[in-house]
């Protein structure tokens, strides 16, 4: 029975090739092939937030004057709903987190260097979409924190040069933060980015299954003593077992740290006391803070906006700026910078939790 | 020559001053302004401002005389000058509009006009009349040329700065020494702890009554023991009409006890004929009952009937808070659990305290089949509340519940998967 | 390329059994949560900006009524002309909840005797301002009472 379906697909689809070439898969293995599982574990939570995310949206109103009611009422009335909004909030979080990780892995690896530059290009291209993921769904539960977040956060695009008016009201679909903010990141958060990171995610998988998993740099040399394991069913074993350790702590955190809801987004009352933009970008937030107002003849703000827009523009290229490695030579100033970068995260996360 | 010389001396001033200060009374002929704002500054400056330039009038109006008059012959009594009034002339002067219905229409038609007829009704007026001119009149509370309505924020009338205007006198002792009356009603009302001081002066709550809404505007005079009740009753009115169908009525009348006051007060001065009402204080759960800060115990003995039922609203209420506290802590609880509690939160506060406050006014019936229905409710209202808490903490419980399940069938799988990952690498190897 | 002596088959037999069956059973324990999302709760939906008070016939003439709107207390009356009209319910001085009073046939605050007409203006007593106003529409065909929020202009 099972061979006849096989064997009436196969005849239409040719599948027989597919299974071949995912029985020949195999990832290398090597001091660093845990840092392999990131990229599963990224995959792993992008299926939890489209499932979860479809599901919320059985419920969720978007609007002034229902959004922040029907997230109530997900998590109070709809049975299992605390659990999905739940799972939803944190899977975004943990997503950046092993978003991050795993950029961060590839950097030091120097995973990017050719041919898999746009391997690179397209990872940091989604870890972009989903800082956007992450700021429009933050808006959506419409409460005081979010509203006011939102409100500074889109603030800071009034400092690009040139554009920053416009931008800014591109954002907030106006001069301020309203029920026409909220239409837009609900729009962009369901219906614009996820068909993009789709997209890219596809091409960066595609670009992974051509090129295969990228090896250190120098252990290509000795062929000889190389070792691997075979996609299938060896590591994608592994990969389910994660993932599932994965599942049972967003349970956990759903259970015992439930995402709060707080109170109803009032734009008419004063901000309150220590609002704070998600942890990923308070490094962001901060650096802004901290700037003087006034650098030279510039606006100190402007400058730090237009520094993040420069870093942000280095990462992307970053394969085509290093050369070196891609002709196998290793620079010390690239695992300096990354150090660099990491540590410069890591306070300015920490200052943005500590300062006030 | 003298006369025609200080005539064009005056013209040019004039001019100079109409063309450099167009200012507020069609000052094209007015001598008093051309004369006075050298001596008098502070009057011109301030009139400006005053409710009756507002209104149109100028200085003429009030003293008389005739501006038009480039000279000292503008003050003469023929014009109907009629200079700075003596103290005990202000009330007559201030009446002259303030006291005719038909001046006062075209200003400002709701304004009363009773208030000198009020005024001479006062201690005041009584003292002004006897011929002490030390007693405050219209412009002692009022001002002199600085004079705002009573809703502007700047008045010495309005209703956050009457204290401080009232004891501007009443809190000088060197002032109040004749008449033999205490000076520290001011400062008590200042104090935190009174309630009436604190929801005004604190609280912006102009709602809450200043030294005029309990002893009157112009007709000022203590309360007497018979009026207090009625004083407060005009806020708290249904407490005043609890008490008054109260067993208490008639025996406080025949004590001759202040109604409201002898319970209400920080700390009683019964025997003492003034600063009565200054030291109003919250009131707790302790004026109630057979305790050491109880008011109760002042007549009542243990037994009689009085007593018990002072026991009796005294336990239910303490017992109400005592579980009005558990709820809290409860729902609370709840909340750092991260459960969605607003509902709970909602009864409470429109419920239970709307309730609970409501019980507390039914305390003034001092009769225990009025108060007993209202404690029930109180009950019933928070029994929902502290139902609802509970389950949100037994929710809580259930999901942990779930978190214990899954994590052992998906710790199984994983078990699984471990030892499926070491077969197939036992295979390989 | 197998070693036959490391894996027993009957061995790997009872993994493989135990693994379908430990993971039928995880799925079951997600599905169920997901399941029961989807079954319609007992409050069919998310309470936005109006509140439904049922048939209009419920309530008599010249009679008040505190309802629940959001998180804040509401009051419907109808009046003795049969008009209905609806406040917020916490009064504009201290946070007490106001009542209808039948008799004077305005709205009165048992707190410290603040009274607001009809209209919900401020009449007498400490209320600083007027009652904020919501709107009543009475559905064409069940005739219930819907409660919304009126807009007004805050700035």
């Amino acid at each position: 029975m099972i061979d006849k379906i096989y064997s009436w697909i196969d005849k239409r689809y040719k599948i027989e090739q597919l299974l071949y070439f995912s029985k020949e898969k195999s990832v290398p293995v090597h001091h660093g092939t845990m840092w392999y599982y990131f990229g599963g574990i990224t995959l792993f939570l992008f299926i939890v937030q489209v499932m979860t995310g479809l599901f919320l949206l059985f419920y969720y109103r978007p609007g002034a004057d229902s959004s922040f009611e029907s997230v109530k009422f997900i998590i109070t009335q709809v049975k299992f709903g605390w659990l999905l909004r739940g799972i939803h909030s944190w899977s975004a979080n943990l997503m950046v987190l092993a978003a991050m990780i795993h950029m961060f892995s590839v950097f030091f690896h120097r995973s990017y260097r050719g041919p898999r530059e746009m391997t690179w290009v397209t990872g940091v291209g989604m870890l972009f979409l989903l800082m956007a993921f992450g700021f429009s769904g933050y808006l959506l539960p419409w409460n005081e924190l979010a509203f006011f977040a939102t409100k500074v956060g889109t603030d800071s695009a009034r400092q690009v040069p040139l554009i920053g008016d416009f931008l800014l009201k591109l954002m907030r679909g106006g001069s301020d933060v309203t029920g026409a903010t909220l239409s837009r990141f609900f729009g962009l958060h369901v219906s614009v980015l996820p068909p993009i990171f789709s997209f890219m995610l596809g091409l960066h998988l595609f670009f992974v299954q051509i090129q295969g998993m990228s090896e250190p740099m120098g252990s290509e040399l000795s062929h000889g003593k190389k070792r691997t394991m075979p996609f299938l069913p060896d590591f994608f074993l592994r990969d389910l077992l994660i993932w599932l350790v994965v599942l049972d702590i967003l349970i956990l955190l759903s259970v015992f740290f439930p995402w709060e809801l707080g109170v109803k987004a009032d734009p008419f009352s004063p901000a309150p006391a220590g609002i704070k933009p998600e942890w990923y970008f308070l490094f962001v937030f901060q650096s802004l803070k901290l700037l003087p107002p006034h650098i030279g003849p510039f606006e100190g703000e402007m400058l730090g906006v237009m520094a993040m827009g420069f870093g942000a523009a280095v990462l992307v290229l970053l394969p085509f700026l290093e050369r070196a490695s891609s002709k196998g030579r290793r620079t010390k100033l690239v695992d300096v910078i990354g150090v660099f970068g990491l540590a410069y995260f890591a306070v300015f996360t920490i200052l943005g939790y500590v300062i006030d | 020559m003298k006369k025609g010389f200080s005539a064009i001396f005056t013209m040019v001033l004039i001019s100079t001053f109409v063309v450099v200060k167009p200012s507020f009374c069609k000052p094209a002929s007015n001598s008093c302004v051309t004369c006075h704002q050298e001596i008098h500054e502070k009057i011109v400056a301030d009139f400006q401002e005053d409710v009756h330039a507002k209104a149109g009038l100028s200085c003429q109006d009030c003293h008389g005389g005739d501006p038009s008059i480039a000279s000292e012959d503008a003050m003469d009594k023929s014009k109907g000058f009629l200079g700075t009034p003596k103290a005990k002339e202000i009330p007559q002067f201030c009446g002259k509009c303030h006291s005719d219905p038909r001046l006062m229409l075209p200003f400002n038609p709701s304004l009363p006009t009773d208030q000198v007829e009020k005024y001479w009704t006062s201690r005041h007026g009584e003292l002004l009349k006897t011929g002490d001119t030390n007693v405050a009149t219209c412009v002692s509370c009022h001002g002199i040329h600085n004079i705002f309505p009573a809703n502007d924020a700047r008045s010495s009338v309005y209703p956050k700065n009457v204290p401080a205007t009232c004891s501007f006198c009443h809190s000088d002792n060197a002032k109040m020494a004749p008449y033999g009356i205490p000076t520290n009603q001011f400062s008590q009302y200042i104090d935190s702890t009174n309630v009436h001081g604190y929801a005004l002066l604190e609280m912006n709550d102009l709602g809450a009554p200043a030294c005029n809404d309990c002893h009157g505007n112009h007709g000022a005079l203590p309360p007497g023991v018979a009026q207090v009740g009625q004083v407060c009753t005009q806020c708290h009115s249904l407490n005043g009409e609890l008490f008054r169908n109260s067993p208490h009525k008639d025996g406080f009348d025949a004590l001759e006890i202040p109604e409201c006051l002898f319970c209400h007060q920080a700390s009683p001065e019964f025997d003492k004929p003034f600063a009565r009402g200054h030291t109003i204080v919250r009131p707790t759960n302790s004026l109630i009952g057979t305790g050491t800060n109880s008011v109760c115990i002042e007549c009542h003995t243990e037994g009689d009937p009085g007593w018990v039922t002072a026991v009796r609203m005294s336990q239910d209420m303490d017992s109400l808070d005592r579980r009005l506290e558990r709820v809290e802590v409860i729902i609370e609880k709840a909340e750092q659990l991260g459960m969605e509690v607003s509902d709970a939160k909602w009864k409470l506060k429109s419920e239970v305290l709307q309730a609970r406050m409501e019980l507390r006014t039914s305390i003034h019936s001092f009769n225990l089949e009025k108060f007993i229905p209202f404690v029930k409710r109180s009950d019933t209202s928070l029994d929902s509340v502290e139902q609802l808490g509970n389950e949100a903490v037994l929710e809580t419980g259930r999901r942990r519940t779930y978190f214990i399940i899954m994590t052992v069938l998906l710790g199984m799988v994983i078990i699984g998967l471990w030892l499926k990952i070491n077969q197939v690498s036992k295979k390989n190897d | 390329m197998t070693t036959q002596e490391s894996v027993d088959p009957g061995r790997r037999k009872f993994l493989d059994v135990f693994l379908a069956g430990s993971g039928l059973a995880a799925l079951i324990g997600l599905i169920y949560p997901i399941f029961k999302f989807f079954t319609p709760p007992d409050q069919e939906e998310a309470v936005v900006s109006s509140v439904n008070l049922g048939p209009a016939k419920d309530f008599p003439a010249n009679s008040g009524k505190i309802f629940r709107f959001g998180n804040k207390p509401g009051l419907i009356i109808r009046s003795a002309d049969g008009k209905f009209r609806a406040f917020s319910a916490t009064c504009t001085h201290l946070d007490c909840i106001v009542q209808y009073d039948g008799k004077a046939g305005d709205i009165w605050c048992a707190c410290h005797g603040g009274r607001y007409d009809i209209n919900g203006q401020n009449i007498s007593g400490p209320p600083p301002r007027p009652l904020d106003q919501m709107s009543v529409n009475i559905l064409p065909e069940s005739e219930e009472i819907l409660v919304t929020l009126e807009l007004k202009d805050k700035t």
